[in-house]
């Protein structure tokens, strides 16, 4: 007997206790589950080690750099403008208390900075500075809101990190809630369809609803001990409810075949026959089960080799929900099915026949597509490959508030401020730069006027700001004498100037560009800083860490880029061994593999050409980024492999056991597409459904995920799964299920038992 | 041959003209998607709308220093990184009573910084041996109301400070009264007062000020021959002086309000120059009785030595000369060390002018003249009345003066 036989036994014997065991789950969990989106965190884009991290952490650690900051944007509503009389009032008893708010460590007025005042002086901004990280400064936004005033005269609304990173986890929550509203009736008619019965039909809502409520009590939990990205709050909710279902209609469709089997047409089923039904559900449907959520799991493990936050929790919570639905799948759904025997049938609205029998639609396709497999594989091969062509060109770019629609208040403070002041003066260069010995030294003096005189003349730079940029008009004798007085410069603004920016040998250098951080031209200067060779190098002696702006967005995406193949060699390289075991054949995996990739391309260029490039932005009601989000097509490869190759194992296992039994090839992979065909659509239905539901997302991020997963499974149960499948099959004859006979010997009695021999076992 | 089960599926067509339709079904698609990639976004809102890159304006080219001074445009203020104007002056009641005061308003210019604005006014009671001092600051182009010509160019300034003590740049409650300087060629107006609240901790605790019209007795003296001091690496500074002008108005001493009349001694200064020698300087402001005029500034290194050392003699006739560095001795008689910040001041001088025959000593009229005015400027510093005596050629002679002491405080800040 199979451990999976033996767990199906376990379930029916075990039923009540298991039920109640879940439901004392679910209970727990029920309280936390609703408090994980407060627990996680929006950022996660930066790691210590990238040279734009090191700049900043220098800098708020030696020279005690504010680590966060949040824009207080002032527009005037009435006739006066920023420093009339009544503007400046009103902003004054608004903005009275923010100084004494929690976190606040001080404000940087406009008064004090006239590049902060519109050239209309229709706006304004102040910057709120702030002594928490980045990724938890939202946590400073209550204590400022609740420190405004409304004053006539003048809108007071908030931009930056803080304000942008709280208004994506409050959307992503809005989004989430839409999200269900949306997925969960059309999945419930769609199971309504696919089984005919409401029983039937809210037997997976169960497992996929336990599934998710647990997996989003655990991430509470886990987001307590180790920092979560917001972004895992969707995820885990597409997943969980996606796959929870999906493996519930196949272990509930085998179910209701194996009951039928053995029970009389018309005549309730007996405790035998449910005990046995349940007993070759799990040992068939649910080893299915279990080796597809491996490779769903290892698809997203491969996100826990990365160092960056927001892909290691979206692995770890990932893996967490599929673990979570692949148990429920294996426990929960057993004995909710040995509880209810034949009266999951109950309530029936139609009549969907159980067996799907060996020769429908799908064989017939099956067949045609064979006939000529080459004439289905070239064009089908050629069209993925062109509807993947966008991706060739691809710009990837970290997300800033664009990804949040105009409607939200810090995206629309955002535009105000790029409006008025232009995207590049929100997201500066900052340069740690090391000299040898004082920086205020005059020889050092000279190498930094030098140096900043070097930046400023570069187009692509409007401003410098450091010690030796007080006034164009000082000049660098002038400096040298300044900051060679005993006491400190002589001049109050010269003074402040030094320590603001200068402590010992470290200086910072504030660089402001004409470019947003997304733009090619910001991260080519970004390059030009970096590079020894180029004319923005640093002077001799002088060490210079850059980060800020474009830096963070370089260093994030070169990272990721650098990382990404570690973690895609990881996960071909464990599906393959997983679907070796599974299917005991050497080609086998490697063209589930190949197939996936292709219909992940597919979806990637699709990404492209939505999000990046802007077609049907109008339709999904978005604004064009201009560029793919780094994290997203790495998010999306270890979910889509792992997903997509369900579909492939569901199809293979049904292929493999008709190869077992007849051991002709077309016939396999005929009746292999019939027999899984019913089962197969209806759980890419039902993905396509609950992710296509995060495509009303506000967050374009979630939109562009939901998109994404929607499009691959659609993709790869239609075009890879009915015509490039069979014509490859065909092409591949009987290499399909080539084994080495040493290898089979070595394998024999080592491996699990595959689905062919399970089921000529239990017939 | 026919497919039964396509037959079955589709009757009435051939299964070889539905795999023909299927595939052109699936080539249309191709096509499809392939001129979608090919052609304009489709559907397709517009991208966010971005500024393009804001081109830098280049700042216009400043005139070479020096130009010519011409007034009264140049009693008005200059775009430049540093300037002030410094009245100091000898004020008498009817009852006899003597009293010295400073007056002044800086003006400071610094890249990104909007124009910062600060002001200092100080009142010794020489007869009753007080002295109390207060300041302001204010950021922004609303302080001047300096007249303006028709080519735009000032006919002489106006300037209003109506900040607190402090240099918060928006104080939440702004000192009562504005303290407000005008002036063109000569014929001024000062008024500056520090009322009870802001004076408590001062000597004068029912307040002090002034309100003061002044009006010149000789022409403006422009120091270094042109009205030019160059500063070498550290710049340079126009530079011209009202030395003696009538003054008429009321003090107010402790909360008394005192017809006096006097004598004014009014400085105007102005150019790119920040710090001027490490080590501070000297500044000597000398009127004596016979009518002659005396301005000495002698500039510190931070090494004690005097790299720079100028001034100008101003005759009785109001021609005016500058006095060579090798005409000049300056020797320090005391010293007074400030209980408040423990700078050690020297305090009394013997001024020596050789081409004039002057023999001078110059003493304080009272010895704590110092002004902690960090708040506004980040200095400290001393500047004081002075009784005057010596000789000329010989002869006996006598006069009043005000004398400015910088960089003394050790380890302040040390200049305006």
């Amino acid at each position: 007997m199979t451990a999976f036989e033996r767990l199906g036994r376990f379930t029916y014997r075990r039923r009540w206790w298991i039920l109640a065991a879940w439901a004392l789950l679910v209970l727990v969990a029920i309280p936390f589950a609703p408090r994980a989106p407060g627990a996680l965190l929006a950022g996660g884009f930066s790691l210590d080690d990238l040279e734009s991290a090191r700049a900043r952490a220098t800098l708020v650690q030696e020279l005690g750099v504010p680590p966060s900051a949040l824009v207080l944007v002032y527009e005037s509503t009435g006739p006066a403008r920023a420093g009339d009389p009544a503007f400046e009032a009103a902003v004054r008893a608004a903005t009275a208390d923010v100084a004494t708010a929690p976190y606040v460590r001080g404000v940087a007025s406009h008064l004090l900075a006239p590049v902060q005042v519109s050239a209309d002086r229709r706006v304004a901004y102040d910057v709120v500075l702030l002594d928490i990280a980045p990724d938890d400064s939202p946590a400073a936004l209550p204590g400022i809101e609740a420190a405004l005033r409304t004053a006539p005269g003048v809108s007071v609304t908030l931009a930056g990190g803080p304000a942008f990173y709280g208004d994506i986890q409050k959307v992503s929550e809005a989004d989430l809630r839409r999200a269900e509203l949306v997925s969960l009736p059309l999945a419930a008619i769609a199971l309504l369809l696919v089984f005919g019965s409401v029983i039937a039909a809210g037997v997976p809502l169960v497992i996929g609803g336990a599934a998710v409520v647990t997996a989003l009590a655990v991430i509470f939990g886990l987001a307590s001990v180790t920092p979560m990205s917001i972004f895992v709050l969707n995820l885990a909710t597409l997943l969980g409810l996606g796959l929870g279902v999906d493996y519930s209609l196949l272990m509930l469709s085998r179910f209701r075949e194996e009951l039928a089997r053995r029970t009389a047409p018309g005549m309730p089923a007996d405790a035998e026959a449910v005990e046995a039904a349940v007993r070759v559900t799990v040992a068939t449907a649910g080893r299915a089960v279990f080796f597809s959520g491996l490779t769903v799991l290892l698809g997203l493990l491969g996100l826990v080799l990365f160092e960056f936050m927001i892909l290691r929790s979206v692995g770890i919570a990932g893996a967490l929900v599929v673990g979570i639905a692949v148990a429920a799948a294996l426990t929960l759904q057993p004995a909710l099915l040995s509880v209810l025997g034949s009266r999951v049938d109950a309530l029936a609205i139609r009549k969907v026949r159980p067996d799907p029998g060996t020769d429908g639609a799908w064989s017939r396709l099956a067949r045609r597509v064979m006939r000529h497999p080459l004439r289905v594989f070239v064009p089908m091969l050629a069209l993925l490959l062109v509807l993947g062509t966008p991706f060739l060109h691809v710009r990837f770019n970290s997300p800033d508030a664009t990804i949040l629609p105009e409607s939200v208040p810090s995206r629309a403070s955002y535009e105000t401020l790029v409006r008025n002041f232009g995207e590049g003066a929100f997201a500066p260069l900052t340069l740690a730069v090391r000299t040898i010995g004082p920086a205020t030294d005059p020889a050092n003096i000279a190498r930094l006027y030098d140096y900043s005189r070097r930046l400023a003349a570069d187009p692509r730079v409007t401003r410098v700001d450091s010690l030796v940029d007080v006034d164009p008009r000082i000049s660098l004798a002038q400096y040298q004498l300044l900051y060679a007085s005993p006491g400190g410069p002589p001049d109050r603004f010269t003074a402040t100037a030094l320590a603001a920016t200068t402590k010992g040998d470290l200086t910072a250098f504030t660089v402001t560009t004409a470019y947003g951080p997304n733009r090619d031209e910001a991260r080519a200067l970004v390059h030009d800083l970096r590079d020894p060779t180029s004319a923005l190098a640093p002077p001799p002696g002088v060490r210079v860490l850059v980060g800020g702006g474009a830096a963070d967005v370089s260093d994030t995406v070169s990272r990721i880029a650098a990382d990404f193949p570690r973690t895609g060699l990881f996960i071909v390289i464990t599906t393959y061994l997983v679907l070796f075991v599974f299917l005991r054949s050497v080609w086998l995996p490697l063209k589930a593999i190949v197939m996936n990739t292709l219909s992940i391309t597919a979806a990637f260029g699709a990404l492209v050409w939505v999000f990046q490039d802007g077609n049907l932005s109008r339709l999904l009601g978005f604004q064009p980024l201009g560029f793919v989000e780094t994290t997203l097509p790495v998010i999306l490869f270890c979910v889509l492999f792992g997903l997509s190759m369900d579909y492939e194992v569901f199809l293979l296992t049904r292929m493999k056991e008709a190869w077992e039994r007849t051991g002709d090839n077309t016939e396999a992979v005929a009746q292999g597409l019939e027999r899984s065909g019913r089962i197969v659509t209806s759980a890419a239905l039902i993905v396509v459904v609950v992710a296509g539901s995060f495509v009303f997302a506000d967050i374009v991020l979630i939109k562009a995920l939901g998109l994404g997963v929607a499009l691959a499974v659609a993709i790869d149960a239609t075009i890879v799964r009915a015509l490039l499948v069979p014509a490859t099959m065909r092409l591949l004859g009987k290499w399909n299920w080539w084994l080495p006979a040493r290898l089979a010997r070595l394998l024999r009695g080592r491996l699990p038992r595959t689905e062919a021999e399970l089921e000529a076992r239990f017939r | 041959m026919t497919n039964p089960h396509a037959a079955a599926a589709a009757p009435g067509r051939t299964p070889a003209r539905r795999v023909r339709d299927v595939r052109t079904a699936l080539l249309a698609a191709l096509l499809a998607v392939v001129l979608a990639a090919c052609s304009g976004p489709v559907l397709a809102n517009p991208p966010a709308a971005r500024p393009s890159a804001a081109s830098r304006t280049p700042s216009p080219a400043a005139p070479a220093d020096p130009q010519p001074v011409v007034l009264p445009r140049d009693d008005g203020p200059h775009d430049r990184l540093t300037e002030w104007w410094y009245y100091t002056g000898h004020l008498a009641s009817a009852d006899g009573r003597t009293f010295g005061f400073e007056y002044v308003v800086f003006r400071a210019e610094r890249g990104g910084f909007p124009v910062s604005w600060a002001s200092h006014l100080a009142v010794t009671d020489e007869s009753g041996q007080r002295f109390a001092y207060g300041q302001r600051s204010e950021v922004g182009p609303q302080v001047d109301g300096s007249p303006r010509g028709a080519d735009g160019a000032p006919t002489g300034f106006a300037l209003a400070v109506a900040g607190s003590g402090s240099a918060d740049p928006a104080p939440t409650a702004v000192a009562a009264g504005q303290w407000t300087m005008t002036g063109s060629g000569g014929q001024d107006m000062l008024s500056a007062e520090v009322g009870p609240a802001e004076a408590s901790a001062t000597a004068m605790p029912r307040g002090f000020g002034l309100q003061l019209r002044l009006a010149p007795l000789a022409p403006p003296a422009l120091h270094g021959g042109a009205g030019w001091i160059g500063f070498g690496a550290a710049g340079g500074s126009y530079y011209y002086s009202r030395t003696r002008m009538a003054a008429s108005g009321t003090i107010v001493v402790d909360g008394a309000r005192l017809a006096v009349t006097g004598s004014a001694w009014f400085d105007h200064q102005w150019g790119d120059f920040i710090a001027v020698g490490g080590g501070g300087w000297n500044w000597f402001a000398i009127n004596l009785d016979d009518g002659s005029d005396l301005m000495l500034s002698l500039v510190r290194s931070a090494d004690g030595t005097y790299p720079l050392v100028y001034g100008t003699l101003v005759l009785p006739d109001g021609t005016s000369r500058p006095v060579a560095r090798a005409e000049i001795t300056v020797d320090v008689l005391g010293r007074w060390i400030s209980a408040r910040t423990g700078a050690t001041y020297p305090s009394g001088w013997r001024v020596r002018v050789s081409g004039a025959g002057l023999d001078l000593t110059v003493v304080p009229t009272l010895r704590d003249q110092e002004l902690d005015t960090r708040a506004t400027t980040g200095v400290v510093y001393w500047e004081g009345s002075e009784t005057v005596t010596g000789t000329r050629s010989g002869r006996p002679i006598t006069g009043k003066g005000y004398v400015e002491l910088t960089g003394y405080a050790s380890g302040l800040p040390t200049a305006p």
